[in-house]
């Protein structure tokens, strides 16, 4: 984290809400009277920036918590879940749901490859049964493969 | 007798009855895992109840709202970590009974408070809220603007630690609203030429980032540094230690007053579960004879923050049920699911869905007696189990839950994106010191408030006038912005003196 993260925080939200500022003049009026659809996302947008820079300039009394530089098992989580949406429409959901489960097994501290096996499997296939099968949740089937089409 | 209609269609509905039974024990379960909050478990599971009536789905989550509450002190008695917030102050003297081999007395007086301060909490909501909607039904758009206007301010400068951050939490909740279509003119707003963008954001797959998704980064950091459960205590060891009558009689006033204080705290917007339970054990500690041992083991002081946390529950339900504003995180989910249901929220309920407000109440009533008797007879082998279960296994079984929880709502992977950006934000949120809760009340509130201000400014002939000109409209205004600048006056002065105290300190 940087020294002062509210400054960094601040400048960012300023700079984003100006953004945003600009894109709502985009929004075409076509309502006749006082206000129209682009009055609320420009007086928001107005504000994060004035709250954004007095963030900045050490408005926020309490600053964030410490943590470690780059938090990169966060990260792979994240990218965990990206994996299992690309993966979905491409091996099915079971496959997809095994694999995400092996990786989180892992992440989350479990080493022995025997419990991230034999987990993933039993996952993969609990959870096929209870929201596919019996729940009835529509799933993309696999391009490449599905197993679940496989076993039948 | 609209108590008795509530009772009468809750058990003329089984399957309701059922998500009863089940959300009293899934509540205590998900409330004493470490880690993970009522509010959480409740965000994870609203998908599931899409598949539900919503006399059923609404019960399920109120009541696991009620037991999550409960299931924190399990947690926080056997394993010296808070299951929620809520339950921090019930630590400071459950763990030390149950290092004394006392831990099912401790369990158990937690499961007593918590049952009365809960029933008191549910009392009040069901005598006063049908009251208090008599009054908020004649109430028209200038009134309900402004009533939004003081929860954006109220539960901006009051749910986290900085009012600036609070409120700029509230802001980004509102932005994230805007996206989408314009609800009156369907003009599209900061769409930038995406179809997915056009349908705007959902409830579901942002509640669930911003609490779940969040909470699985931090609990992902802490694997990394090492950090687990805190020292488990072997339950069995405190078999000989029972909560005797005497002890019972000796708690019930402090049982009683703890309540009103919860009571009251959870009327308030934004204050929430943890604020009453620290409120009424500094209170308590105050009065007590034997404040000086508070800290060290004493029964009241597992009491005085269980009852209050629990009683927070039912009031908090009454700036819902009347005005449509939600008071606490489990509040702005339950008003998410009812308008999922299609069942428009505020004072009309009352009218409109009697039978569904009343069942919910019936619930809710149910519900207490069940986890309390789950709690009673079961809390020290729950205990038991979840210090058996690995947290890892746990933490990846609610991943790859989130991940289908967001996919169902409708059928996109898409929202399951959205959760994953959410999460992110969610993290960093926490990670500076900004209320996730602010956002996504924020985000829930923001429609209708815009609503309200354009059809206001409609009506008016005088502009903007016609908030300070209509008596109750300039009355919430008022009273937001003074919640707001008392805030920061408050936390300037603290930070002052924090920062005083800081440079006589140093050499």
């Amino acid at each position: 984290m940087p020294r002062n993260p509210d400054l960094w925080t601040g400048l960012i939200l300023a700079i984003v809400g100006s953004g945003f500022l600009a894109a709502s003049f985009d929004i075409r009026i076509t309502e006749d009277g006082l206000i129209g659809p682009r009055f609320v996302p420009q007086v928001v947008c107005g504000l994060v920036v004035a709250s954004g820079l007095i963030l900045a300039l050490g408005g926020g009394t309490v600053r964030g918590q410490r943590g470690p530089v780059v938090p990169w098992r966060a990260a792979l989580l994240i990218g965990i879940g990206l994996a299992n949406v690309w993966l979905i429409p491409r091996v099915g959901y079971a496959a997809a749901t095994m694999l995400v489960s092996a990786a989180t097994l892992t992440l989350f501290s479990r080493r022995d490859w025997r419990v991230v096996t034999g987990g993933a499997v039993m996952s993969g296939v609990a959870f096929h049964v209870l929201f596919i099968e019996l729940m009835g949740v529509f799933m993309p089937h696999g391009r490449w493969f599905d197993l679940a089409r496989m076993i039948g | 007798m609209g108590l008795l209609d509530g009772f009468a269609t809750l058990f003329a509905n089984p399957t309701a009855l059922g998500f009863v039974g089940l959300a009293a024990l899934v509540g205590v379960v998900i409330g004493a895992l470490p880690g993970l909050t009522a509010a959480a478990a409740i965000a994870m599971l609203v998908p599931l109840t899409f598949y539900l009536d919503p006399l059923a789905a609404l019960a399920f989550l109120y009541v696991i709202g009620k037991s999550g509450r409960y299931g924190g002190s399990v947690a926080a008695i056997l394993f010296n970590t808070p299951g929620t917030t809520a339950s921090v102050a019930t630590m400071t003297d459950g763990y030390p009974l149950a290092r004394r081999g006392e831990s099912v007395r401790a369990l158990r007086a937690a499961t007593v408070a918590s049952v009365i301060g809960d029933l008191i909490g549910d009392m009040i909501l069901i005598f006063g809220a049908a009251l208090i909607a008599t009054q908020t039904a004649r109430f028209g758009p200038p009134e309900y603007f402004a009533i939004y206007m003081m929860a954006f301010l109220v539960i901006g400068s009051v749910v986290g630690k900085s009012v600036l951050k609070g409120l700029i939490a509230t802001l980004l909740g509102i932005a994230v609203a805007i996206v989408g279509l314009d609800p009156i003119t369907g003009q599209p707003r900061w769409t930038f030429g995406s179809l997915e963008l056009e349908g705007g954001f959902t409830l579901v797959p942002l509640l669930i980032g911003v609490f779940v998704i969040s909470e699985l980064l931090v609990q992902a950091e802490r694997r990394l540094a090492g950090a687990g459960a805190g020292t488990v205590i072997d339950v069995a060891s405190g078999k000989g230690a029972r909560l005797a009558w005497l002890d019972v009689r000796r708690l019930l006033p402090v049982i009683g007053r703890s309540s009103l204080y919860g009571a009251v705290i959870g009327i308030m917007p934004g204050l929430g579960s943890s604020v009453a339970a620290f409120v009424a054990y500094g209170q308590e500690k105050r009065r007590a004879k034997d404040g000086a041992e508070w800290g060290s083991g004493v029964l009241a002081g597992v009491a005085a923050p269980e009852a209050a946390n629990n009683a927070v529950s039912g009031p908090s339900m009454i700036p819902l049920l009347t005005l449509g504003v939600p008071g606490t995180t489990v509040a702005a989910i339950l008003m998410g699911v009812f308008l999922i249901h299609g069942i428009p929220i505020g004072p009309t309920l009352f009218v409109t869905a009697h039978d569904l407000v009343y069942g919910l109440f019936a619930a809710g009533l149910i519900g207490i007696l069940l986890y309390g008797t789950i709690g009673w007879f079961f809390g020290p082998a729950i205990g038991r189990v979840i210090a058996r279960v690995p947290a890892g296994i746990v933490y990846s079984l609610i991943f790859v839950t989130t991940l289908i929880a967001a996919y169902i709502g409708r059928l996109s992977l898409w929202d399951v994106q959205v959760m994953l950006g959410a999460g992110v934000l969610g993290y960093a949120m926490r990670r500076l010191g900004f209320p996730p809760a602010a956002f996504i009340i924020a985000f829930i509130l923001a429609p209708g408030a815009e609503e309200a201000l354009r059809q206001s400014l409609l009506l008016s002939r005088d502009g903007a006038l016609i908030f300070v000109t209509q008596p109750v409209a300039a009355g919430f205004l008022a009273l937001g912005i003074s919640v707001a600048l008392w805030r920061a006056v408050k936390t300037i002065r603290a930070s002052r003196s924090a920062d005083a105290a800081s440079m006589s300190g140093s050499p």
